[in-house]
């Protein structure tokens, strides 16, 4: 007697508790479309578009000093602050397995601009131009370079519309002695972007420049020469510019890259999932419409097939999807597609319960018991076989959690906690709504 | 009250088990067949497996799959396939792309380029793009089998558990009965092997067998109280008695599953067919595979009581 007032007390707040969590479970919007409150419901990139990037760190350049794990360690760093200045709201940045990255950007409006400031290395150079010696010197008669001929203190970079540029090898100075990096107009009312460097990087720029006045600098951006201006003075104050024929975004997207710092390796984007806003939306219509239909059926069908008990297995049902929208808000977990499909899935399983139940109870009567023995007994004897029942589904859902890339993991998670919480209002609910009344002379079962 | 199935319903399912028998032979081959093609490299495979660059495009005009074929041929891409998505009222298609000499983070936007430039007056729109690298690729092959070894390990560790030797060998074959079966149905309707099929295919390991424990539960419930009875009965009466519980069930799920089907949409019909079709083998091998597969044994060599 004294358990059953706890469970019933446990269920009413459970129940309240569920409403408070969820609610609002999706975003709620005014007439004009503007956002109201935002929903409680976590929804995954497949359900509101995003872009899902996995990159690989490509250590074979690496210097001997550094390992490839450092060299990840350092490139996260970097593209969380790329990223950041992107401005995707609750990005997802993370190592996974041995060498790759995992990026999610839900809602990122112009994915290919993102790959391409996740993607580049973003490694700024200072080199002297080679104006001694003829480009000539290195090519065959077609007007192709000849690697071999090209000695080690010499390299030829390609400049920024693609032609052939001869430089000197060393390295002078690189974006590593940047401190800061933005947009600014030239005199003609092109974009620029003008840069500082420490004081340290000024001194050495400073010398450089004091040392080769009315000779060429190059200024490399990931082994492309992006300017090579002729040095009018030395150059104090640790102060300079990139020229380069941008367009604005483009010089926006320049500056952000080198205020964030280049990439330790370069990196390969090795899987690149993108979902439109559109295909997001009609998947959360479509997931809602066979829901609501689903629901709609089996509700029906056992009020029809079973009557008041029926009733009684519903109302345990819309307790299982109740607590399953809060459980997931609270565990923040990520409603998928294939996560509704979970949901829906979860919803007819879990009517497998109640069925065991009630088709146990039918038995008994028949046996000739009374109504309260036969309930009774329907939920002690069938307690085992669900007990079996779920146990066989949540093995393969948790060895699809352990597998799933993001879509599938969101299924094997509302598969697992659904499943667990139908136990609960299939056996303990429903059997609390049987015992409201003590004394039965017929049942509607 | 309404039923299904009466409670004195008594189908001699154990006598007419050479029926269900020779049919499941032909299921189990057609499974072990896609499973060879599988293996062999010979059957379709998702780009998550395979592979590649899927573009999933949508037209605001009318258009025809020749016409769409031809812009993409205008450019680099020769070799590609292109379906049609049932859509009413509108004009979506799943293009699949072949190998190409570009990274694999370019190709799904040179697509889109290329279709624009080649159809300027019916602009496509990307609905879902998927690039895969075969690093990626080679790494999900490889989890897949994982998630299916060890989800078949599990389930054993469990029926083994649960069950004699004999009930498990059973339900274990079983399981594996509806696993090929759903596969190779999936395969003879030309699906290509992807995440969500293989998602289908463990959800249905794990349901099916639900259905096989609790005939198993009830067969060993008689054996319990009655000793005496002829075998052969006792496992046809078993399951009768759970015939309707098994029908119920079914039946609640499949409504929800047909619901999924016709208007969960594209990106989880193959999962909801998937999963159709195993309710409907699972609740077929529970009836006519695993019980009997037990009584044909006993049969064969009696188990002494």
């Amino acid at each position: 007697m004294r358990l059953r007032q706890w469970l019933t007390a446990l269920t009413v707040v459970l129940v309240l508790a569920s409403i408070w969590v969820v609610y609002p479970p999706f975003d709620v919007r005014d007439s004009a479309g503007g956002l109201v409150t935002r929903g409680k419901v976590n929804l995954g990139l497949d359900l509101q578009g995003g872009m899902h990037l996995k990159l690989e760190v490509d250590s074979s350049g690496l210097p001997a000093n550094v390992t490839p794990a450092e060299a990840r360690e350092r490139a996260l760093e970097i593209l969380r602050n790329r990223i950041d200045a992107l401005g995707v709201a609750e990005p997802i940045i993370q190592k996974e397995g041995e060498k790759w990255i995992v990026i999610q950007l839900p809602g990122v409006k112009d994915p290919e601009r993102a790959v391409s400031i996740i993607g580049q290395t973003a490694l700024l150079e200072f080199k002297m131009m080679e104006e001694n010696r003829a480009l000539t010197d290195f090519m065959d008669a077609d007007g192709n370079t000849v690697a071999a001929k090209v000695p080690p203190e010499l390299e030829i970079l390609p400049g920024k519309e693609g032609d052939p540029m001869l430089l000197q090898s060393k390295q002078l100075l690189t974006g590593a002695s940047l401190v800061d990096a933005k947009v600014e107009m030239d005199g003609y009312g092109r974009p620029i972007v003008a840069f500082k460097l420490n004081p340290e990087g000024g001194k050495r720029f400073a010398a450089i420049t004091g040392a080769n006045i009315n000779r060429r600098l190059a200024i490399i951006l990931d082994s492309r020469v992006y300017s090579a201006p002729v040095i009018k003075s030395r150059i104090g104050g640790g102060s300079g510019i990139i020229e380069g024929q941008f367009t604005l975004q483009e010089a926006k997207d320049l500056a952000l890259v080198l205020r964030a710092g280049a990439l330790p390796a370069p990196v390969n984007i090795i899987n690149k999932y993108v979902v439109g806003p559109t295909l997001g939306r009609d998947s959360i219509r479509k997931g809602k419409l066979s829901f609501i239909i689903g629901i709609s059926l089996v509700i029906l069908f056992m009020i029809v097939y079973y009557r008041t008990s029926g009733v009684v297995a519903d109302i345990s049902l819309a307790l299982n999807f109740l607590f399953l929208m809060a459980a997931l808000v609270a565990l923040h977990a990520t409603l998928t597609m294939p996560g509704i499909a979970g949901v829906i899935l979860t919803i007819g399983m879990a009517v497998d319960a109640n069925v065991l139940i009630f088709e146990r109870i039918r038995e008994e009567l028949r046996l000739g018991k009374t109504v309260r023995a036969a309930i009774d007994a329907g939920y002690a004897k069938a307690l085992s076989s669900i007990i079996d029942a779920n146990v066989t589904t949540l093995i393969t859902a948790a060895v699809l959690f352990q597998f799933g890339t993001g879509p599938i993991k969101g299924y094997a998670v509302t598969l697992t906690v659904g499943l667990v919480i139908s136990m609960f209002t299939a056996i303990v609910v429903s059997k609390l709504i049987f015992d409201v009344r003590k004394h039965y002379t017929k049942l509607s079962i | 009250m309404m039923q299904l199935i009466r409670n004195d319903m008594n189908i001699p399912f154990t006598k007419i088990r050479w029926i269900g028998f020779a049919f499941s032979a032909v299921l189990m081959t057609l499974g072990l067949y896609a499973t060879l093609q599988l293996s062999l490299g010979r059957a379709k495979m998702g780009v998550e497996f395979s592979g590649g660059t899927t573009v999933e495009v949508e037209f605001p005009k009318a258009i025809k799959t020749e016409e769409v074929r031809n812009a993409l041929k205008a450019d680099e891409f020769q070799d590609s396939s292109i379906q049609t998505i049932a859509d009413p009222g509108r004009y979506k298609f799943m293009l699949r792309i072949q190998a190409t000499s570009l990274k694999t983070s370019e190709v799904s936007t040179r697509v889109l380029q290329v279709l624009q430039k080649n159809l300027p007056d019916n602009p496509a729109v990307i609905l879902a793009s998927e690039d895969v690298g075969p690093s990626v690729s080679a790494h999900l092959r490889q989890q897949a089998l994982f998630a299916l070894f060890w989800a078949m390990v599990g389930i054993v560790i469990y029926i083994w558990w649960r069950f004699d030797f004999r009930f498990s060998v059973a339900a274990t074959l079983a399981t594996i009965h509806d696993i090929l079966a759903v596969l190779g149905i999936m395969y003879l309707l030309g699906f290509e092997m992807n995440l969500l099929l293989l998602t289908a295919l463990l959800t249905i390991a794990g349901y099916s067998l639900n259905d096989t424990v609790v005939v198993f539960d009830r067969i060993r419930e008689n054996l319990r109280h009655d000793r005496k009875a002829e075998y052969d009965g006792l496992v046809n009466r078993s399951i009768n008695e759970t015939l309707s519980r098994t029908i119920v069930t079914s039946l609640a799920t499949m409504l929800v599953v047909i619901a999924l089907l016709f208007l969960g949409g594209e990106v989880i019909y193959t999962f909801s067919l998937a999963m159709t079709i195993g309710l409907v083998i699972g609740t077929y091998s529970t009836i006519f595979v695993a019980s009997n597969f037990i009584s044909e044994w006993n049969a064969r060599s009696p188990v002494p009581r």
